[in-house]
């Protein structure tokens, strides 16, 4: 497993942030937006081709011009000489390393390998703080502000990350008694960091369980996983511009919702449960079934499917 | 680049050789400048198995190597073609009267990049092959009654200058790159120069053998390799399908589109169909 690296900077103390696409590619945007507010720089990328099919090639005139691969990045940010809040992520309290991955890998042994890879930069690096960033799919609203789900791996952190504000432990949500499953490489970076005795952080943006096949992004969980990396960091972030991609993806929602309440062949279970998400009264309802949520889901993701070509 | 779903071992012939253990030898026949004919079994047309095999045939190459199926191939049992069993094969040949190499193999289901990493450490490591070649069929709105194209897709400039006369046109494509394609540019990655062939296939023919894009393909490849190498047999499929397929010309209307894609005229989705249904079962009653 290759990983190319085109410096070895002299860090201290680094903390490490990832984020790859996923549910509403809540962690890649907060990353890829953290990336470009704190100016980090690229440092280096795992070399792809272990772990992922190539996405496109380009053959022009008869030569094979270029092979693209799904990429997995690396970035430094060298922490801000002054202890202060820097001015809107114009630089950072402390040396910050940022890995930014396109897609994850399809199968186990492959997501294993590319965290095995990832924890041996960070080790190299001096890393001693991972955090990952991902959907928590929940009943949450889409007009409602989505809470941190935070994981750590070992239990010292508890206290720790119960102080970042606008976060939840699995604990703290009914009926999971503590108890939850991360999956995919955010899961598994968390536990090879815990064998290597690496402190991780898995902070998961709330993202409403009726939108979780939808074809785009869900800037308002990225934005709440900012606003805790934010306080981590002590960096205040400029998130306008996904403050205003969120306001245009709540209105498209809308849009969505009441062309869904207008299809005739709609079950009245579906209809009823729809119109309360319109309504937006849904945190007040009674818990809702297996059944209806799976009949929601099922004809959301077919009213996206025909969105998915012309999205707003 | 070494994969490390093979751990780099000492092969005793071979010395430090990262991929031995994928492989089963069974001779060990010196490669050295020999071009390196790859074949995949499933294709448009059947060209690039046809290719393989008829070079195989002509050419008189046996057998001296095969790759290990475990780790790229589903081997939970076996599928059943033509009432008879299959299994997954991937094996090279050589000749040594016409000094060629030559893989017929079928597309690896997983791990696609350590397959075909090896089969790269093959062709480099061991045997220090002159050059790649890929042979594949493209399905066209083109009739079987005119001469094939053969497009050329290169991964090196010299390369594509050398054999340029012999191709057509060049290629131009954006998009997903079919293994042939990944595999020239991973030998690139390598500096082991590699050349595509893009053999045009009647659309109608696509789900068949065409012998004709496959004679095309050897004959080519023939002159670029400067072989002389027997084609009767492959002008005889040739001449057998060509009198099949005229007895089309019989219906009007099949006559009629066949002359529209003569004439460069294209034909809509529904007259593509009832073409391909008309062909579908006029060579099903040969079969």
């Amino acid at each position: 497993m290759s990983v190319w690296l085109y410096e070895e900077p002299e860090l201290k103390n680094p903390t490490m942030i990832c984020g790859w696409a996923g549910i509403g590619n809540v962690g890649l945007v907060a990353v890829s937006t953290l990336q470009r507010l704190i100016r980090a720089k690229e440092l280096g990328e795992v070399e792809p081709y272990e772990y992922f099919e190539p996405s496109k090639a380009v053959i022009r005139n008869g030569l094979i011009r270029q092979m693209r691969f799904p990429t997995t990045k690396f970035y430094i940010a060298p922490r801000a000489k002054t202890a202060q809040p820097a001015s809107y992520g114009m630089g950072v309290s402390s040396d910050v390393l940022l890995l930014v991955g396109e897609q994850q890998p399809a199968d186990e042994q492959n997501a294993y390998d590319m965290a095995s890879a990832v924890l041996d930069v960070a080790e190299r690096l001096g890393c001693r703080r991972i955090y990952t960033t991902a959907a928590s799919v929940t009943t949450i609203h889409h007009t409602a502000k989505p809470r941190v789900w935070v994981v750590p791996n070992t239990p010292a952190l508890l206290s720790e990350v119960r102080q970042y504000g606008n976060t939840v432990l699995m604990s703290e949500v009914d009926d999971t008694d503590g108890e939850g499953l991360i999956s995919g490489l955010n899961g598994v970076l968390l536990g090879v960091a815990k064998n290597r005795q690496i402190e991780a952080v898995c902070l998961m943006g709330e993202v409403p369980y009726y939108l979780q096949g939808a074809p785009w992004p869900y800037p308002k969980a990225s934005i709440s996983v900012l606003e805790v990396l934010g306080r981590i960091l002590n960096v205040r972030l400029d998130l306008s511009e996904l403050r205003e991609m969120a306001r245009k993806l709540e209105a498209n929602i809308e849009q969505v919702l009441d062309a869904l309440a207008n299809t005739e062949e709609l079950p009245e279970q579906v209809r009823v449960e729809m119109e309360k998400l319109r309504q937006g009264r849904h945190p007040d309802l009674g818990p809702i079934t297996d059944r209806e949520k799976k009949e929601i889901l099922e004809h959301i993701d077919e009213l996206f499917k025909g969105e998915t070509d012309n999205p707003s | 680049m070494s994969s490390s779903k093979a751990k780099p071992t000492t092969h005793p012939d071979f010395g430090e050789w990262s991929q031995a253990e994928v492989f089963r030898f069974v001779s060990q026949p010196r490669l050295e400048g020999a071009p390196f004919l790859i074949g995949w079994t499933k294709d448009t047309g059947a060209v690039s198995r046809m290719t393989a095999d008829h070079l195989i045939a002509a050419s008189n190459a046996s057998a001296f190597c095969q790759i290990e199926p475990a780790g790229f191939y589903s081997l939970g049992g076996v599928t059943v073609a033509d009432d008879v069993a299959r299994f997954p094969q991937s094996r090279f040949f050589y000749s040594p009267q016409s000094h060629i190499a030559i893989l017929r193999a079928d597309e690896p289901q997983f791990n696609r990049y350590e397959f075909l990493d090896a089969v790269l450490d093959l062709a480099q490591q061991y045997g220090k092959v002159e050059a790649l070649y890929t042979v594949n069929g493209i399905a066209a709105l083109t009739p079987h009654t005119t001469t094939r194209r053969v497009f050329g897709v290169f991964n090196d400039d010299a390369m594509q200058k050398r054999l340029r006369q012999f191709v057509s046109a060049d290629m131009n494509w954006q998009g997903p790159p079919h293994v042939s394609t990944y595999l020239l540019w991973l030998a690139g990655q390598r500096h082991l120069r590699g050349a595509g062939l893009w053999v045009e296939v009647p659309f109608y023919l696509a789900g068949h053998e065409d012998f004709q894009s496959a004679k095309a393909a050897v004959s080519l490849l023939a002159m670029m390799f400067g072989r002389d190498l027997d084609l009767r047999e492959l002008d005889r499929l040739v001449a057998d399908q060509n009198e099949k397929l005229a007895l089309l010309e019989d219906d009007p209307e099949t006559e009629e589109k066949i002359r529209a894609l003569e004439e460069d005229e294209s034909l809509d989705r529904q007259e593509q169909l009832s073409l391909i249904e008309a062909v579908d079962s006029a060579l099903k009653g040969f079969a």
